[in-house]
């Protein structure tokens, strides 16, 4: 099939075949009809990472959301194994009424399992919780040679956490095996509140981190003192048995949303926003759905950004380095004058993956999005890499559209674990652009 | 709820994705027992865990040609085999491709007998269960293909046509029985392996099989006779049936 597949950011537009895989035919024979020897495959499940690490200019990506049926469920123990394209949002429907839930969730529910696991997400418990992979038990791996591997701790170890966080390069994932998480109701108690500088933001994470999830939305127009300055939200799931997953629309809960954070169409001055909206000031019970999810409220809301689409940059910087280096960064995006909308802060704790290529470990993450202005925004994103990299931090892969390949290489030194695993049919352009760049085999 | 009051469900094309998201969707307001009848046991297996692992009850699998009007008789027997069956879905079909139904008179009668023969004794078979039963639920998947002839799948389009005269009598038969009823979903394009073939498929027009599976479910309960899903459709054929035949004829469609 043709038509333009795009990643969330919208910014990359490439000429690549698209190949909807079906279970019945990858039960038949694998992968042996879409694998040739001039064009390389990746997957792609729901297109939620924003740059190009599930692109494949000049290749194939073999889509997956068809395979997305359970395959067994214990709802006794939580532990459940489904095909990889399930996703989060079609999981929670059966699984939140039986009192589980994913023990990571990204920002959005419309990500399937086998992108959670390639890009070993995080959530707002990573403090708490680890990657998401941390709670995965096992995984099938399937190789364009036809072999198929299962993949735990115990079993094919190294293979096993080369693929959490392989970035989908180790072959296709067909079914993943998780440890969900018991809840005692799709609600939390939620609260919201103002947070003057950075270190008060240390301050509060330091004081929350009992708290199950909590995370920061930063306003990056901010300077002098206030840098740092934002919304400080901790949540906690509560236990009143109210198991109602969410609904098929997203939901309208203007009282509960922080709608300062879908406001971004506006770049309104921070302090007017923060006094006018009510929900800067939240303290209460929110549904999971608009507490983990509040964008997804919005059908496509990155489409807002125009046909240059955008770019995302997180990075995520050690405990030793944090304080000042992020605060850099928030200097650097406030002199630079391009307004991120979307700014988030969050604690990182120490990683329980086993991922080797996974992003998170313990440190501070800020993630920041910005508008394609071309040529000025890339500069800027250049420059914040280098301020990252001064601090001995690394940028997510995720997110990621165009970071130097001598960055990526120092600053994921396994990466050549990655490159001896991966599958020979199997790249992307993401992997391309920083494994083959030119002057970067240092 | 105790396991008499579980209803059997019985879902004949049970590897076509609306059938599937169909019995997602009913296992989303408690445990049914379901059976799954298709051609490809494999793919039956997969359903039948995925039901399972959502609180389907005694799943039960029966693999046969269900689209051969020789076989149906006794793959019927198995489908009742083990109990009456309270709620039936038929849901497969082919589209196939027109031009070669045209010129072969081997596609052109498989093209009927799969979607109208062999359907039409699956249907005659349950309404002969509810009937003695005193009550049931039908549910069949149409077209909007049926609703005016074009010539780029008539021959579809007649097989669903005479699928809906059959709904619609049944209908008729039933009408003196509440608790007997008769449903044909004729749906628009869905985005499912069936129209996997369709350059530049997608957009507004385009409805999930789980939509189409949402809108089934809900106009069987309500014992509706028939339904366009999503319901834009009907005002889509409304303005294609109501065409001249001069101006019609100056259409691609
Ligand atoms: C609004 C929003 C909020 C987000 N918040 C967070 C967050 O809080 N934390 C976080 O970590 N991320 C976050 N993300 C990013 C997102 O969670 C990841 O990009 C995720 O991997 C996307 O999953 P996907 O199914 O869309 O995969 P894709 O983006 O389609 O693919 C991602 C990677 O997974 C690989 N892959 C996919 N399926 C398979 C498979 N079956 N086998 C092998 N490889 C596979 C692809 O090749 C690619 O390398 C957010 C994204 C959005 C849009
Ligand atoms: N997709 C659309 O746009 C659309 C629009 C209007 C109406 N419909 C109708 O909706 C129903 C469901 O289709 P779908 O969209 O869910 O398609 P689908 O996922 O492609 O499923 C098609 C189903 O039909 C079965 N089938 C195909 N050829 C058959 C044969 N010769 N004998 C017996 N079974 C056969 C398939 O079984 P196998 O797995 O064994 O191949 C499968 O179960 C069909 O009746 C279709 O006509 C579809």
């Amino acid at each position: 099939m043709t038509g333009e597949l795009l990643s969330w950011g919208r910014a990359h537009r490439f000429q690549q075949d698209r190949y909807v895989l079906s279970p019945e035919l990858l039960a038949r024979e694998g992968l042996a009809r879409v694998v040739d020897a001039q064009r390389s495959v990746i997957p792609f499940g729901l297109g939620r990472s924003y740059g190009d690490v599930a692109l494949n200019e000049g290749g194939t990506v073999l889509q997956t959301p068809r395979l997305d049926a359970l395959i067994h469920a214990d709802w006794n123990t939580g532990i459940v194994r489904a095909e990889a394209g399930l996703s989060l949002a079609m999981l929670h429907k059966v699984s939140v009424q039986r009192g589980y839930f994913v023990a990571v969730t990204p920002g959005t529910k419309f990500v399937t399992l086998g992108g959670a696991v390639a890009n070993d997400v995080h959530g707002k418990n990573h403090h708490q919780a680890g990657s998401f992979g941390a709670h995965v038990r096992a995984l099938g791996l399937l190789r364009s040679d036809g072999t198929r591997l299962t993949c735990s701790r115990e079993q094919n170890g190294e293979m096993f956490a080369l693929t959490i966080g392989g970035l989908g390069l180790t072959g296709l994932i067909e079914w993943v095996e998780l440890q969900l998480k018991p809840i005692g109701s799709a609600f939390l108690t939620v609260e919201n509140m103002a947070c003057t500088s950075l270190d008060e933001f240390f301050t509060l994470s330091h004081d929350s981190a009992d708290w199950p999830y909590t995370v920061m939305w930063v306003d990056c127009f901010a300077k002098g003192k206030a840098v740092g300055r934002g919304i400080f939200s901790r949540g906690r799931v509560l236990d009143d048995g109210a198991l109602e997953p969410h609904g098929d629309k997203g939901l309208s809960m203007p009282m509960t949303m922080p709608a300062f954070v879908l406001n971004k169409a506006s770049i309104t001055a921070f302090n007017r926003l923060y006094r006018m909206r009510p929900g800067a000031r939240f303290a209460g019970r929110q549904h999971y759905d608009p507490f983990f999810y509040p964008l997804d409220a919005i059908d496509g809301w990155n489409k807002l950004y125009g046909p240059s689409g955008f770019y995302q940059h997180q990075c995520l910087i050690p405990p030793d380095e944090a304080r000042k280096g992020i605060r850099e960064m928030l200097e650097i995006v406030e002199q630079a004058g391009q307004g991120s909308f979307l700014a988030v802060l969050k604690v990182h704790g120490p990683e329980t993956s086993p991922g080797v290529m996974s992003f998170c470990r313990e440190g501070v993450s800020l993630a920041l999005d910005f508008a394609n202005k071309g040529e000025r925004t890339l500069r800027l994103l250049d420059q914040l890499d280098q301020c990252v990299a001064r601090h001995g931090g690394r940028i997510y892969p995720a997110k990621d559209g165009r970071m130097a390949a001598a960055f990526y290489q120092q600053s994921y030194p396994r990466w050549r674990e990655l490159e001896e695993a991966r599958d020979p049919a199997f790249s992307s352009s993401f992997w391309r652009r920083v494994t083959q760049e030119q002057g970067a085999n240092s | 709820m105790t396991e008499q009051t579980i209803p059997r469900v019985a879902i004949i094309g049970a590897t076509s994705a609306v059938a599937h998201a169909y019995c997602r969707r009913l296992l989303q307001s408690g445990p049914v027992s379901l059976v799954l009848a298709g051609r490809d046991r494999p793919a039956l297996e997969r359903i039948a865990a995925d039901v399972t692992a959502r609180g389907a009850v005694d799943v039960q699998i029966v693999a046969g040609e269900i689209g051969d009007p020789a076989q149906v008789p006794q793959l019927l027997e198995q489908v009742r085999g083990q109990g009456p069956v309270s709620l039936a879905l038929i849901a497969y079909g082919v589209l196939g491709d027109q031009k070669a139904q045209q010129s072969s008179a081997q596609e052109l009668v498989r093209l009927f007998n799969v979607n109208l023969v062999s359907a039409a004794l699956w249907a005659e078979g349950f309404a002969a269960g509810f009937e003695q039963a005193g009550s049931g639920r039908l549910v069949i998947m149409g077209s909007v293909a049926g609703d005016r002839g074009r010539q780029s799948n008539y021959l579809y389009g007649a097989s669903k046509a005479a699928l809906e005269r059959i709904a619609q009598g049944m209908s008729h038969r039933f009408a003196g029985n509440p608790e007997i009823s008769v449903t044909l979903v004729k749906p628009g394009f869905i985005d499912t392996p069936m129209t996997d073939h369709i350059e530049g498929k997608g957009g507004p027009m385009w409805a999930t099989p789980d939509k189409i599976a949402t809108l089934a479910d809900k106009a069987a309960t309500a014992r509706r006779n028939s339904l366009y899903a999503p319901f834009f459709w009907r005002w889509i054929m409304l303005i294609v049936r109501s065409l001249p035949v001069p101006i019609f004829h100056k259409t691609k469609l």
